[in-house]
């Protein structure tokens, strides 16, 4: 599978977006590729995730695993954004240390948002303080908040028609929706409901080019036939068998590049000290 | 009873059958109850619209709507959606139910919603000038230095000119949504409603879980249950020998014999985390292999978690 620099990982809560993100990050590295994994969020799930002491930090950190680290918040966004065109750092600081720009900032619809983006686009807009990589994994919220993120910038775009706000929200949104550069994943996993939710995000997308779009089930079964005498767990395998078969036709149907990731039967701190193997089956 | 959902991906609604469309509440009738349920899903558009147009003249809220900022913000953008849930949930709760439930969106989004009454009023008492100042001088007069500097580069003259506009505009929502703020700080406070934190045992879940109950003990609420999901399978009889070749099947059974030992243990830590909450239940929730897609099913499911449910210690 081609992997684009700047790779976002969304789905419905529960589906692996982390553990998926985590293991991304780590293939990429096996294949020599300099990797930055980027959380969105005010906490990491990272870290818990991968065993990490949890103290995150904007600037990228190295993980053990060869990849850096990062978590990004709309504040520090705009301060650096901010920074780098004005080049006293101290003026800088005391603006938006001000209780009434920090308030604005807070609530001011889409401006995290659009910082946030900004910054993930910068190099690849050859605007503003930006980070240099080969791969940008982004660990990205759950559907309904990420589709809002999405939006920030045609939403702030919209309310003027000339100036920075108006030049800036543009070249995202065009980096936004360039297949060469960037590409987008959604996790589900092999039940009716998060496939539902697949598709109607999906649907979501409809601007965007299919090429961008690719689906990955988690938590995938290789088992053929239940051999374990329990009753009780015959009765629960055969049914998630049987789910995982009919879920697999329906999101075949989608028409997207779809894959799925195996069910993890070692912690996932484990997997991603060994040489990864490969990422994703077909579906 | 009353359930809403402020998840924007429509979960519950899907879950409960109710397609988009069917009016808001949707009403549910199920045969053999007596009693009946009331959805609400937020409209955020709609709902904000409805709180605006009733804390303000008509001739004011026609010129708000032509401001360009308030346009956008009226959409779907978290902040609006967070508010609009508010508002609903204190309209609801003005109705006569016997029990309404709250569906929250995944974590990162509750400590937001949580904590959105608190950033709105601080925004409004510290950001917003007096009624008919202009913000940008007010915030010189503040001595945010270099203010017109710094907007200018970050967002360019016309964005300010049209905050400006839209700050002389919600100005009058201040009372409204300190209203709505300290009614929903009311309702969490009080002792008849109750938070349930459900979660798995995957390392990044249970974090989460414990960073959410003391961000809700931060703003002095308290969780009422914690609820552990999908945490075991119920009736394996561990029908293996050490003998046995370990393939995929045979390593995943070994370890679902142990996912209840593992649950009851986070669920231990968590009680002794909360040691001076000692009203406090702690829940497993089995892993059913039940597709909740229709009203039967959820009927079935719930019967079949009634026979499992799993209290680690704490009072039921």
């Amino acid at each position: 599978m081609d992997f684009k620099n700047l790779i976002f990982i969304s789905g419905k809560g529960g589906t692996g977006k982390t553990t998926f993100a985590l293991l991304l990050a780590r293939h990429l590295v096996g294949l020599g590729k300099k990797t930055l994994l980027v959380e969105l969020a005010n906490r990491s799930s990272c870290r818990p995730m991968a065993e990490l002491p949890n103290i995150a930090s904007y600037l990228p950190e190295t993980t053990p695993f060869g990849f850096d680290l990062s978590l990004l918040k709309g504040r520090d966004c705009l301060v650096e954004y901010i920074s780098s065109f004005v080049k006293v750092e101290k003026l800088t600081q005391q603006f938006f240390e001000s209780s009434i720009i920090k308030a604005l900032v807070d609530v001011a619809p889409g401006l995290n948002d659009l910082a946030v983006l900004g910054k993930l686009t910068s190099h690849l807009r050859s605007h503003g303080p930006s980070f240099q990589y080969d791969h940008i994994v982004v660990d990205a919220h759950s559907t309904g908040s990420f589709l809002s993120l999405l939006k920030a910038p045609q939403l702030l775009g919209a309310s003027v028609s000339r100036g920075p706000l108006h030049t800036q929200t543009a070249s995202i949104q065009k980096v936004l929706k360039d297949k060469s550069q960037v590409q987008y994943f959604f996790l589900g996993l092999f039940e009716e409901l998060p496939v539902d939710e697949l598709y109607e995000t999906l649907q979501q997308f409809q601007d965007h080019d299919p090429g961008q779009l690719a689906v990955v089930l988690n938590k995938y079964l290789p088992i053929q036939q239940v051999k374990i005498p329990d009753p009780a767990w015959h009765s629960y395998l055969e049914s998630k068998l049987e789910q995982q078969k009919i879920q697999k036709e329906r999101v075949l149907q989608f028409g997207f590049e779809s894959r799925a990731l195996d069910f993890l039967l070692e912690p996932l701190s484990q997997r991603l000290k060994n040489q990864p193997g490969d990422l994703l089956r077909k579906l | 009873m009353a359930a809403i959902t402020i998840d924007p991906s429509r979960r519950l609604s899907d879950v409960l059958g109710l397609g988009q469309g069917q009016g808001n509440p949707s009403k549910l009738k199920w045969q053999g109850f007596k009693g009946s349920l009331d959805v609400y899903h937020v409209d955020t558009e709609a709902t904000f619209e409805q709180f605006v147009s009733q804390n303000m003249t008509s001739e004011f809220y026609n010129k708000l709507r032509e401001n360009k900022i308030y346009q956008q913000i009226s959409q779907s953008l978290r902040e609006t959606h967070n508010f609009a849930a508010l508002y609903l949930m204190t309209q609801v709760l003005q109705q006569d139910y016997d029990l309404v439930v709250l569906d929250t969106p995944p974590c990162h989004q509750v400590v937001d919603f949580f904590e959105s009454p608190q950033r709105l009023q601080k925004f409004f008492s510290t950001t917003l000038p007096p009624d008919k100042e202009s913000w940008l001088g007010w915030i010189k007069d503040q001595g945010v230095r270099l203010a017109e500097r710094f907007l200018q580069t970050l967002v360019g003259g016309e964005f300010v000119a049209e905050m400006d506009s839209f700050f002389r505009g919600v100005g009058s929502l201040r009372q409204g949504i300190a209203d709505v703020s300290q009614t929903f700080s009311r309702i969490l406070s009080n002792d008849s409603s109750h938070i349930a934190l459900i979660f798995s045992t995957a390392l990044d879940k249970q974090d989460e879980a414990l960073y959410l109950s003391e961000e809700i003990r931060r703003n002095q609420f308290l969780v009422g249950s914690y609820i552990v999901n999908r945490a075991y399978i119920p009736g394996l009889s561990n029908k293996i020998d050490s003998s046995q070749q370990l393939d995929f099947e045979t390593q995943l059974y070994k370890i679902s014999l142990q996912q209840k030992k593992l649950a009851e243990s986070v669920l231990e830590d968590m009680q002794k985390h909360h040691s001076d909450s000692l009203q406090n239940q702690y829940i497993l929730l089995p892993d059913l292999p039940i597709h909740l897609t229709s009203q039967e099913e959820i009927l079935n499911f719930v019967d079949q978690m009634s026979q499992h449910w799993s209290p680690v210690g704490g009072i039921i």
